[in-house]
């Protein structure tokens, strides 16, 4: 598992150091932050993807480890979502001049904040723990499901400035596209990595109480 | 038509809290249990799980017909559940409610029936009041029939004796009785009097 | 007790029966209390009178106007349709629900409730705000399908999220902040659907993916709760 973690720390490092050595991209400003919000982004939904399978499991076998897996996968997920909304904010005042332009992504991704958000609220308001656990189960699905239709309707009932295909597509540079796709790589790495210290610390925690009782 | 209830290492934890330590027991056609312990041994969690409004976390408590077990979704007509907890509907008068849980159950409604269901528990000159107007009691026996009417397989009975006068009390030995007949009756009580209503004693300790 | 009343056994395969005995059973009892209604109605009014009175002296643009149709609606919606939820668990009839009725005719049941009373909200707010806005709607009958489809996808989401509330302690403030960013798609939508609806000379071309969309939103949101609200509604494996 050291290993692991060490070649995950040597690989971002990697990322980070070429994401400033890489030369400017086509048609982008303030090019060292597009080989991290995106990632984030895409990560952002893997995290919420994650945080439904589990939700899925817990209500297929009913096993509290299901929602503590859920539970962590949103809570990193939330941070990652948090981290992409600033990092959009920052690059979307470098590329076309404010914080904030209510672009269809940005709104998606700010909407789907508010939709974890609420997640955690629902959870400390539900005090039996089997009701909880069934409920935030359930509000993953829907709060996945509806992240989805949000990222599919709104950007047909309104306009886009962002660069869709920039970087993932054909339309860039090969040493691009490898970097893009080697950042969304180590930083869904990350993810892994700190959800599973979440996933343990939560176990230790729930044995502690086990055994203090 | 052979039912049986069968409850094998019945446990139940709420979160690090054992309410259950593995119960077990089993009632056969035609008798009725009485289940007692002081407050806190989990009773009311025992009838709940019965009933299937809660999960036990782990051992199982199977309900059988002629040999095959009774899934939830058929529970809905093979059990009928008293509890202090569990109401019918204030805004609807006896015979709606009645009509109500039958139609959602999946049965055909008749009127005779529950018109006879009414006079047997001495609620026929109230029949167009809404339950909310009534005193305790006699919502306590609207409760009643909303669980006899459909002759369930199954009937629990949680503390059935609250709120019932001397005339009630009766009427519900009656019912006891009649359930019989048809089923398995099982009563959660620390009522002296209500003891004598089964035939067979489980006693649960805190 | 005489054998021939015992029909009891006989069962009724089609559940649409038992539909139609929650939403009959919600709308008796609702006729009786008129508690939702009066709430939901005195609400959208108010807030619609605050709308309009403040905005008196400066004439709406129709992006305005077909944004605060939907907020008023939206938050109406809020204030009066968690209750019927809310209310079977206060009262303790939640779990006789559960006992006796079968968790999809009770999702689908409280769903048409909830259509009827927002039906009954809007059949009010959209008359007012037209005359108080003096807006022209350029195509009423693309108007009302935009509401019709509003109104479904609105009851659907809100049913969900009401039965999820009604189990948690603090019901009323969190049923807005579940269901706000969920409805989020919906009603961009519908405010752009309303929007191109008012508007003279809209090509068929231009409303009709709009309107798609949120029959798209309706259906994903109704097939969810379809399937999903035995989980929400109790305990099972």
């Amino acid at each position: 598992m050291k290993a692991w973690y060490a070649m995950l720390g040597i690989w971002m490092s990697a990322v980070i150091y070429e994401a400033f050595a890489l030369p400017e991209i086509r048609g982008l400003v303030g090019h060292p932050i597009a080989y991290f919000h995106p990632p984030i982004a895409i990560v952002t939904f893997i995290a919420f993807l994650v945080a439904m399978i589990h939700g899925l499991r817990y209500l297929r076998w009913n096993d509290p480890i299901h929602d503590v897996k859920s539970s962590k996968a949103a809570e990193v997920g939330l941070l990652f979502c948090f981290l992409a909304t600033v990092t959009g904010a920052m690059w979307s005042k470098a590329n076309w001049g404010t914080f904030w332009s209510w672009d269809p992504k940005q709104t998606s991704i700010f909407v789907v904040l508010l939709i974890y958000a609420a997640y955690f609220s629902l959870r400390s308001s539900t005090p039996n723990p089997d009701r909880r656990h069934r409920l935030c189960a359930v509000y993953t699905v829907i709060g996945f499901i509806s992240a989805v239709l949000l990222m599919f309707i709104l950007p047909r009932i309104g306009f886009s400035l962002h660069p869709n295909d920039a970087m993932m597509g054909g339309g860039s540079d090969r040493p691009v596209r490898l970097l893009f796709w080697a950042s969304v790589l180590g930083f869904s790495g990350v993810f892994a990595w700190m959800m599973e210290l979440a996933v343990k610390l939560a176990l230790m925690e729930m044995k502690i109480k086990e055994m203090s009782q | 038509m052979s039912t049986s209830l069968t409850v094998t290492n019945l446990c139940k934890q709420f979160e690090h809290r054992v309410v259950l330590r593995n119960v077990s027991f089993s009632v056969a056609n035609g008798h009725a249990l009485v289940v007692t312990g002081p407050n806190g041994s989990g009773k009311t969690t025992l009838m709940r799980i019965l009933s299937g409004l809660m999960l036990p976390t782990s051992g199982a408590a199977s309900l059988e017909i002629d040999g095959t077990v009774v899934d939830f979704d058929e529970r809905r007509r093979e059990v009928g559940f008293v509890t202090p907890e569990v109401h019918v509907y204030p805004e609807l008068t006896p015979v709606e409610n009645l009509k109500f849980f039958h139609t959602v159950r999946g049965l055909e409604w008749d009127e005779a029936e529950a018109a006879h269901w009414l006079r047997r528990v001495g609620l026929d000159a109230r029949r167009d009041d809404p339950v909310g107007n009534f005193s305790s009691g006699m919502k306590q026996r609207v409760k009643l029939i909303c669980a006899l009417a459909h002759h369930p397989s199954l009937l629990l009975l949680d503390e059935p004796g609250a709120n019932l006068d001397e005339r009630g009390r009766e009427s519900l030995s009656g019912m006891v009785e009649i359930q019989r007949k048809r089923g398995m009756t099982i009563i959660a009580t620390n009522d002296p009097k209500e003891l004598t209503l089964g035939d067979e004693i489980v006693a649960l300790r805190a | 007790m005489t054998k021939s009343s015992l029909s009891g056994r006989k069962r009724n395969p089609s559940f649409w029966r038992s539909i139609g005995a929650i939403f009959g059973k919600d709308l008796a009892s609702e006729l009786r209390t008129r508690f939702a209604v009066n709430t939901l109605l005195l609400f959208s009014v108010t807030s619609l009178t605050i709308v309009s009175f403040s905005t008196a002296r400066t004439p709406l643009t129709k992006e305005a106007q077909s944004a605060l149709l939907w907020i008023v609606i939206f938050f109406s919606a809020m204030t009066g349709l968690a209750r019927s939820f809310v209310r079977e668990e206060e009262s303790g009839t939640a779990d006789a629900l559960r006992l006796t009725a079968p968790a999809e005719s009770v999702f689908l049941g409280k769903f048409a409730f909830n259509c009827v009373l927002l039906l009954c909200v809007e059949a009010v707010v959209v008359p007012l705000s037209l005359i108080f806005w003096a807006v022209s709607v350029d195509a009423p009958l693309f108007f009302t399908v935009v509401l019709f489809a509003g109104n479904i996808g609105l009851s659907a989401v809100a049913t969900l999220m009401a039965a999820i509330v009604a189990q948690t302690s603090m019901q009323a403030g969190l049923f807005a902040v579940l269901s706000f960013p969920v409805l989020i798609p919906l009603l961009f939508t519908a405010v752009r659907a309303t929007l191109l609806s008012m508007d003279a000379v809209r090509q068929v071309g231009e409303i009709a993916p709009v309107i798609r969309m949120l029959f798209v939103f309706d259906i994903v949101m109704l097939t969810l709760g379809f399937l999903l609200f035995d989980y929400i509604w109790r305990d099972r494996k």
